[in-house]
């Protein structure tokens, strides 16, 4: 036997003066919005944004272009001097890095998950500007630098 | 002749203004000679009322966007003007640049009628709400002895206009809400007229200016706490804002008896929605809060002061409160407003009498 529970007069009124002094509370605290042109968002740490590549660490296993689910991930010729240290320890004999192509990343995190040596990662940069399709296509040595970084470049 | 009348009439204007009645030319207590000055200062007056009524709703909904801003925690308006203190001006101009849309099938004339029988009393209603006074002065428009039933038959006229509106469209739901709209005018209206009444019985007097001056020592709050509830809630209801927005609700009715309205006659309802509110809040002060009574400022400060306090509330409670159901809302007016109300009615008659057996 459930009992049918009735709630008086005295709980509505309770209820709803619960409810105004939650909404009157709410006009004291600070806003949410941000005023785009004027004001810069701020994203989180863990946000998945553009790929970096720690160059350094890179062996050249491709795995990365193999689990890119659309081509954004290719791996292309690219020389670069590592120091003793790293040469002995990840070694990348094929002289093969990875070149990312911004514009058509989905940011799905998957090259982050399959690297063996935790060389890309995908961090909270989202501010990528280009006038031309081709400086979408990030090099190896670009994409270890950030944007702001990026932008003095002449990239014509 | 003209330069005459004028400065007649100018002069008529001021000794009006100073409660002179001095008439060279009358006949049975009516001026023959000034018919001219009268329609100057009636003209005149008209004029200051609306003034004032629209400056009250030009603030009043600046105020409500920001306020409903803050407690969303968004900015709110910030565009147009410092602080988007010029939105409304820029949302005027945007509407009445917009097309002015009769329906085919509508009832042509009540259809354009109906948006101003909602406004115009509204305006009106502004006429008896005594601002204060300055020495012998009463800053108010109209004083005569019958003040409050003038307001009262201002605040039941528009409702009429409503339902005008709403049948004229021919629209299913505008229909829809002109019938709540009636049944809803039906619930409130008799509770709030008889918890007026019982302040006019404890005042004994229907003038604003002396139900005021019955509040020096204390105000009718305290005496007819029952009756500001049932006016209070009464006076949410006339608004038609949440949670007793029945004939307006946007989810269900699309806006109800304005659905087929545009342009500038929507934005007339909009304004006139506004209007009342910041004449319900001054009703209330006056009628329960002692209008301009009160110590160190002036009366008129104190009489803004009350009506602004009352203007947050109700925009609080529009913010905050869900909308009930046609059943509900009747229930609570024949059911429970109703029997409260004549149960005040009979505290504030008792307490009339036995004041006036001891004083």
């Amino acid at each position: 036997m459930t009992e049918e529970r009735v709630p008086g007069p005295l709980t509505g009124i309770a209820g709803v003066a619960k409810g105004m002094w939650t909404i009157f509370k709410e006009g004291f605290k600070p806003k949410v919005t941000k005023q785009v042109p004027e004001e810069k968002l701020s994203y989180p740490e863990r946000t998945t944004g553009r790929v970096f590549l720690n160059v350094d660490t890179c062996i050249g296993c491709t795995l990365c272009e193999q689990i890119c689910p659309n081509g954004t991930i290719r791996m292309v010729d690219f020389h670069y001097e590592k120091s003793q240290e790293f040469d002995k320890k990840y070694p990348n004999r094929r002289e093969i890095y990875p070149s990312v192509d911004v514009s058509i990343c989905t940011h799905c995190n998957l090259c982050e998950e399959i690297c063996p040596t935790g060389a890309i990662t995908l961090e909270a940069e989202v501010e990528e500007v280009h006038f031309r399709r081709k400086n979408t296509r990030y090099t190896p040595e670009q994409l270890g630098k950030k944007e702001v970084e990026l932008w003095g470049e002449e990239r014509e | 002749m003209t330069l005459f009348f004028f400065l007649m009439s100018i002069l008529y204007g001021i000794l009006k203004f100073l409660h002179i009645n001095f008439v060279p030319f009358t006949y049975a207590g009516y001026p023959i000679g000034l018919w001219i000055a009268y329609l100057i200062v009636a003209v005149v007056e008209v004029l200051l009322v609306f003034i004032i009524a629209m400056i009250v709703v030009v603030i009043l909904v600046y105020v409500f966007r920001k306020y409903m801003a803050d407690v969303q925690n968004r900015i709110g308006p910030n565009r147009v003007g410092k602080w988007g203190t010029l939105q409304l001006i820029a949302d005027v101009f945007k509407l009445i640049q917009k097309q002015d849309i009769t329906p085919k099938t509508a009832d042509r004339i009540a259809f354009r009628v109906a948006p101003y029988i909602v406004f115009t009393p509204v305006v009106l209603g502004f006429m008896v709400i005594p601002f204060g006074n300055v020495s012998i002065l009463n800053l108010m428009v109209v004083n005569f002895n019958y003040t409050i039933l003038f307001l009262v038959a201002f605040m039941t006229v528009a409702p009429v206009g409503e339902i005008i509106g709403g049948l004229s469209s021919h629209n299913k739901f505008s229909l829809y809400g002109a019938l709540r709209s009636a049944a809803q005018d039906m619930a409130y209206e008799v509770p709030m007229l008889i918890s007026l009444i019982s302040v006019v019985i404890l005042a004994g007097s229907y003038s604003a200016v002396d139900i005021v001056r019955a509040q020096h020592l204390i105000p009718f709050v305290i005496p007819e706490i029952l009756g500001f509830i049932v006016f209070f809630l009464a006076m949410i209801a006339r608004q038609s804002i949440p949670p007793f927005d029945l004939p307006e609700s946007g989810s269900e009715l699309v806006s109800g008896f304005s659905t087929e309205y545009s342009g500038m006659r929507y934005g007339i309802f909009y304004m006139a929605n506004f209007g009342f509110m910041a004449l319900a809040s001054f009703v209330i002060a006056v009628m329960y809060f002692g209008g301009w009574e009160g110590p160190v400022f002036p009366g008129t400060v104190w009489l803004i002061i009350k009506g602004a306090i009352f203007m947050i509330i109700f925009l609080l409670v529009w913010v905050s409160l869900g909308r009930v159901r046609v059943d509900q809302l009747l229930n609570l007016g024949w059911k429970y407003l109703l029997p409260i109300s004549i149960v005040n009615l009979l505290i504030s008659s008792a307490l009339a009498i036995y004041l006036t057996g001891v004083f």
